[in-house]
């Protein structure tokens, strides 16, 4: 494995040529849009087969049951009547949409492509941190950094035995085809202006989709049609959206919507077109709902979870909420409705009024936090100025729901620059690595 | 029962042209426990071809596109529908009412109505006995005034305001209720007389949905048409469209529901 430190001499250039290929993301910063570079770490972190192979075990079986919760929400609702979630947890949410009663997703599946993201402790323990069920973006940044990386130092990969990352196009494809009802295949970007054009580009170019705008859709007679650019119209049996579930269709959503496609919604409920991923998804994957996975697990599958949560105290309950008052200082609280590192906060890092203000907060709502152990990561090394230094890092792995789950192994590694950081969110500024996960 | 006869009408004028109209209306009363729709005319101007559908709610809905420009746009809906009382069973899943106990945006409380919610000394009883004095101080607390409110007014808005009318009644109601934990709905539906259309609550109780109309302040009978129930007036909008145009619009609505007696039967 001593040849990955090879890699290092290339980081400039690959990142240089990703900053060329546009490899971008966006963050809102003080309420302003600001894009920015990704920086890219060549160390890879890297995961032994076995060891994956048990990741890979949990993180199917942890979708299956998250896809099997959806459809049960939007449906019968039995581990709401059964008393396995309570109902504040549904309705409350804003993930919750009550357009997707009664819509029917091709083949049940609402979450085709899943965003896990877990973190491994000192002691080798891996943790899911975060359910990404509504479009987890990321899988292009490895799948591009390792085929600049190749192309840079061929002999590293000759010497190695990694699983080929490059195949994320052939499962997502795969997953695409199996619940296409019958016409083309579109990516629908808001445009050349969003932060994750790049991503949308790229993946559209090596699944062979068409990558469109709203102004190439067209809904007629319950059906979505694609308009080339000589005004010819074809079906669309699938769509894989990279825009928010608000922003799909202004006539059943956010009417504000300028990038949506009006009726596109009713085109999905009458079964003639897959949306990828369902809308709605955003009621399973609330920091709330993430306590009571597990539990799912065990409702649907009858099975222990292969893979665990870190421990997390729901304040909602009075015995959590005690736990959370009695051991504030090592907790992390964090509230259910913020993304993206945003609205985390460390016990311990509070002054005093903050501290009281805090838990004048948390009595009030207490639906509106979770708590959490905080988990010692494991560090990565990283590059730094010249030097190999520690940072915490996470992993982004997806997982997607074909005629099969699929995992893809690979995974968008992400580390934290600021070596007090624990958030290593995109968002926060930090970069990513590669992730190999060894063949054998 | 009552066999009601009803026409809703509703145009928009728009006094520049308007194309690329995409738009979904929720004007059809379902036929259900409560109410069965016999007959039904439906047109819709300009006339273009129709898609049928139904909400998450299980609204009726129908909608489509008219591409064409047109500065004029008209629904009208005539039939008849026999109406069996106020209150009904209706083949809801338990696990669902946890929807009608959560505010929105738009029937949230703010100081007005948590205040109000607060001096209010609820009788003993059931979620209906609640909820009738629940409707009767809310009846009190109004001063009907057209124009005072608008359709994006919240109930705390109003309920501050004092003055409204039937969405406004209605929203702070589900309000107040939804605040001492009884399930409750929006509803849009037709009202015996001429006049627009009119909204009112459905709250539950010992399973089964019951109408109150805090705009009357009476219970609701055979003599309400029920078009669309949701969680506060958006779900319940009987028009949402979108086009492309500039200029202003005006709506002008319609409504009349009278009672027909059939000539054959009740000759005893």
């Amino acid at each position: 494995m001593e040849d990955m430190y090879k890699l290092l001499e290339y980081t400039d250039s690959v990142n240089e040529l990703l900053a060329r290929y546009g490899v971008k993301f966006g963050i809102y910063k003080n309420n302003t849009f600001k894009e920015q570079l990704f920086p890219f770490d060549s160390i890879p972190r890297i995961i032994k087969a076995d060891e994956f192979a048990v990741l890979e075990k949990g993180l199917k079986q942890r979708v299956v049951a998250l896809n099997l919760f959806l459809k049960d929400i939007y449906s019968k609702k039995s581990i709401v009547k059964d008393g396995i979630v309570p109902e504040d947890f549904i309705f409350a949410s804003s993930g919750y949409m009550p357009q997707m009663e009664g819509a029917f997703p091709v083949n049940d599946i609402y979450s085709h492509i899943s965003g896990i993201d877990l973190v491994q402790s000192k002691d080798g323990k891996w943790y899911i941190l975060e359910d990404n069920l509504r479009v987890p973006s990321g899988a292009s940044y490895p799948m591009m950094a390792r085929d600049l990386c190749r192309r840079s130092a061929p002999d590293v990969f000759a010497n190695t035995s990694i699983e080929d990352n490059r195949n994320y196009a052939d499962l997502l494809r795969r997953t695409m085809d199996n619940v296409n009802v019958g016409g083309h295949t579109v990516i629908l970007t808001p445009g050349r202006y969003n932060a994750a054009y790049f991503e949308h580009s790229y993946l559209a170019e090596r699944t062979g989709a068409h990558l469109v705008t709203n102004n190439a859709l067209k809904v007629e007679d319950d059906k979505l049609y694609y308009l080339d650019a000589s005004g010819k119209k074809e079906r669309v049996g699938a769509v894989y959206r990279r825009i928010s579930d608000e922003y799909l269709d202004p006539i059943n959503f956010n009417s504000e919507s300028l990038i949506g496609i009006p009726h596109l919604f009713d085109v999905f409920k009458k079964g003639n077109v897959a949306i990828i991923n369902a809308p709605g998804n955003g009621v399973a994957d609330d920091k709330g709902i993430y306590y009571f996975v597990p539990k799912m697990i065990k409702y649907y599958l009858g099975e222990d979870p292969i893979l665990n949560n870190a421990p997390t105290y729901l304040p909602f309950y009075e015995d959590d909420m005690k736990y959370v008052l009695d051991n504030f200082d090592k907790l992390v609280l964090k509230d259910v409705a913020e993304a993206g590192g945003y609205g985390v906060v460390f016990g311990s890092k509070l002054s005093g009024t903050e501290k009281e203000d805090f838990i004048n907060l948390l009595k009030s709502e207490p639906r509106r936090f979770i708590g959490q152990e905080v988990i010692d990561f494991k560090d990565l090394e990283i590059l730094d100025d010249g030097n190999i230094v520690p940072r915490k890092a996470d992993l982004r792995a997806f997982v997607l729901m074909a005629d099969e789950p699929l995992v893809w192994r690979s995974g968008l590694t992400r580390y934290s620059r600021n070596p007090d950081s624990f958030i290593v969110n995109s968002s926060q500024g930090g970069g990513f690595k590669d992730t190999w996960v060894l063949s054998r | 029962m009552k066999k009601l006869k009803f026409h809703y009408n509703m145009t928009i004028e728009f006094t520049s042209p308007i194309s690329n109209h995409n738009f979904k209306l929720k004007c059809l009363p379902k036929s259900g426990s409560r109410q069965t729709v016999s007959e039904l005319n439906f047109e819709i101007t300009p006339n273009v071809k129709l898609s049928d559908g139904t909400d998450g709610f299980g609204n009726l809905t129908r909608y489509g596109n008219i591409s064409e420009e047109h500065t004029l746009f008209g629904v009208n809906v005539e039939g008849v529908c026999e109406v069996n009382g106020g209150f009904y069973d209706e083949d809801v899943n338990p696990s669902m009412l946890g929807l009608f106990k959560v505010q929105t945006p738009l029937t949230k409380s703010g100081e007005a109505l948590t205040e109000f919610g607060n001096r209010l000394s609820l009788p003993e009883g059931d979620n209906l006995t609640k909820s009738r004095y629940i409707m009767h101080e809310v009846y009190k607390h109004f001063e009907y005034v057209p124009k005072a409110t608008g359709i994006a007014t919240s109930a705390e808005e109003s309920f501050a305001l004092g003055k409204g009318v039937c969405q406004d009644y209605s929203q702070s109601m589900l309000s107040i209720c939804r605040s001492m934990g009884i399930p409750c709905r929006y509803v849009t539906g037709l009202l015996m007389g001429e006049g627009e259309t009119h909204a009112w609550a459905e709250i539950y109780s010992n399973g089964k949905w019951y109408g109150l109309d805090p705009t009357n302040d009476v219970e609701v009978s055979e003599n309400h048409i029920v078009i669309s129930t949701g969680r506060d007036s958006a779900d319940c909008s009987i028009n949402r469209g979108i086009f492309r145009g500039n200029g202003t619009q005006s709506q002008k609505i319609y409504v009349k529901v009278e009672e027909v007696h059939d000539t054959n039967s009740n000759a005893g």
